[in-house]
């Protein structure tokens, strides 16, 4: 049987670089392992066993490389998959939130044309009438806010549906607030001037930076408030033939200047009128006409007041005959 | 002869009685102001033609047209009834009649526009 010492140098070298790479040498066996570092059979066998150990711990890595690095590439993958889901889900809600903002929340806004008059049925089953070159836009989320809200440009005539829970109905025109409880109503807002009627119901008329916190309306009373002045009229026993006969198909001017009638009429008609015979602008008017076209307008006017008008597109001069 | 006489004026009188009692001495403002509302009519008109004018109102008055032409008697002043519901009242000199003949061939013209959609609905309606 060969004993260690009967081993050649290079096998003896290589059981020492073993048991070295074990961590198995004895103190004795590490200084002989040293003693043979010197040969050239043991240099040579070092070489070799240090390519078996390059070689083996290539092949280790490579064996636990394979899976690791299939493990990143899926746990890369993971990630990436989870964050593309995350965003999806996040932009999928996002969209459904808009969508749903849209449809239930936001303004809805209906106008009308120079001429046109509409009516309207809102959500709430209040009815508008809304006259011609006029706007209002309806707050969609009344119902999750409690409160229905209009925004009032022009002309409009107001039939409120009084709801179980009387969720408040407030119109907002130019410098005035209307708080409203199941009510018809009238309200112009044309030429920094509101004009509010009451024909049914009751209604508060609250003022924008205004001394007056309110005025309380009971039907037939008229109320006329001059932003630029901010002068306050008051009626009381007015009809809705004198303050909104246009609801009922019928322009109805009592004992105004025919300046104003004018300013009217371009609210309506779109039309710019001219004139410059002042004495003819001052004159005191009735005007009774079907809410038709301007052509009727313009000929009942031209037989009451003996004037002529010369149409060139939109602008109107007037003239006396 | 003079019981004749004294019979055709009583019976003047009584007449004139008569219209006195159904009649009311009013401005003529405030008569198409009443005649508005009774009516329920709209007026056209220069403020200044009708001013200061006083006038009888028939109180019996069975229809817009005799009300109006009632108060418009003595005045220089004419009107024009459309679509039974407005009236103008104007000047009853030429260049009246010549704003006025300018105002009914319009007004012709929308009738006449009118019968022709109207008619056209009919039609379309039976075909339906």
């Amino acid at each position: 049987m060969l004993s260690f010492k009967d081993l050649p140098v290079k096998n003896k070298f290589e059981e020492l670089f073993k048991k070295y790479v074990d961590g198995s040498l004895s103190r004795e066996e590490y200084e002989k392992f040293l003693g043979l570092l010197d040969s050239d059979d043991s240099l040579a066998a070092l070489d070799k066993e240090l390519d078996k150990l390059w070689e083996h711990d290539n092949n280790q890595e490579s064996e636990v490389a394979v899976p690791i690095s299939t493990a990143k590439k899926s746990a890369r993958q993971f990630v990436f998959w989870g964050v593309a889901a995350t965003i999806l889900i996040v932009l999928g809600f996002t969209s459904l939130g808009i969508f749903l903002q849209n449809s239930s929340s936001g303004f809805e806004e209906y106008h009308t044309e120079f001429g046109e008059v509409k009516e309207l049925t809102l959500p709430d089953g209040s009815e508008i009438k809304l006259n011609a070159n006029s706007s209002i836009t309806w707050d969609k989320a009344w119902e999750a806010k409690g409160k229905r809200q209009i925004v009032l440009t022009g002309e409009a005539f107001f039939d409120i549906q009084s709801l179980p829970g009387k969720i408040p109905f407030v119109v907002e025109t130019g410098e005035v607030s209307l708080e409203v409880i199941g009510t018809s109503f009238n309200v112009d807002n044309r030429s920094e001037k509101v004009a509010i009627y009451l024909d049914e119901g009751r209604l508060n008329v609250h003022l924008k930076d205004s001394e007056i916190d309110v005025i309380k309306m009971m039907p037939g009373d008229k109320v006329q408030v001059d932003s630029e002045t901010n002068k306050i009229v008051k009626e009381t026993n007015t009809s809705l033939i004198n303050s909104a006969s246009w609801k009922n198909g019928i322009l109805n001017f009592k004992d105004m200047k025919l300046s104003d009638v004018l300013i009217k009429l371009t609210d309506i008609y779109g039309k710019t009128f001219v004139c410059e015979n002042q004495a003819l602008l001052d004159i005191d008017l009735y005007l009774g006409v079907p809410f038709a076209n301007w052509d009727t307008v313009k000929q009942v006017l031209s037989l009451s007041l003996d004037i002529e008008f010369i149409e060139k597109e939109d602008t109107v001069e007037i003239k006396r005959l | 002869m003079f019981s004749l006489w004294a019979m055709s004026l009583l019976s003047v009188m009584d007449v004139n009685a008569l219209d006195l009692k159904n009649s009311e001495e009013m401005y003529l403002i405030e008569a198409i102001d009443k005649i508005s509302r009774d009516f329920d009519v709209y007026f056209t008109f220069d403020k200044a033609l009708v001013s200061g004018i006083k006038v009888n109102y028939d109180k019996n008055a069975v229809n817009v047209e005799d009300a109006v032409g009632t108060v418009l008697k003595k005045t220089t002043l004419t009107f024009k009834l459309i679509n039974e519901q407005f009236l103008i009242i104007y000047k009853n000199d030429e260049e009246g009649l010549k704003s006025l003949r300018s105002m009914s061939k319009h007004l012709d013209k929308l009738i006449r526009e009118e019968e022709r959609a109207f008619n056209k609905q009919a039609v379309l309606t039976r075909m339906i």
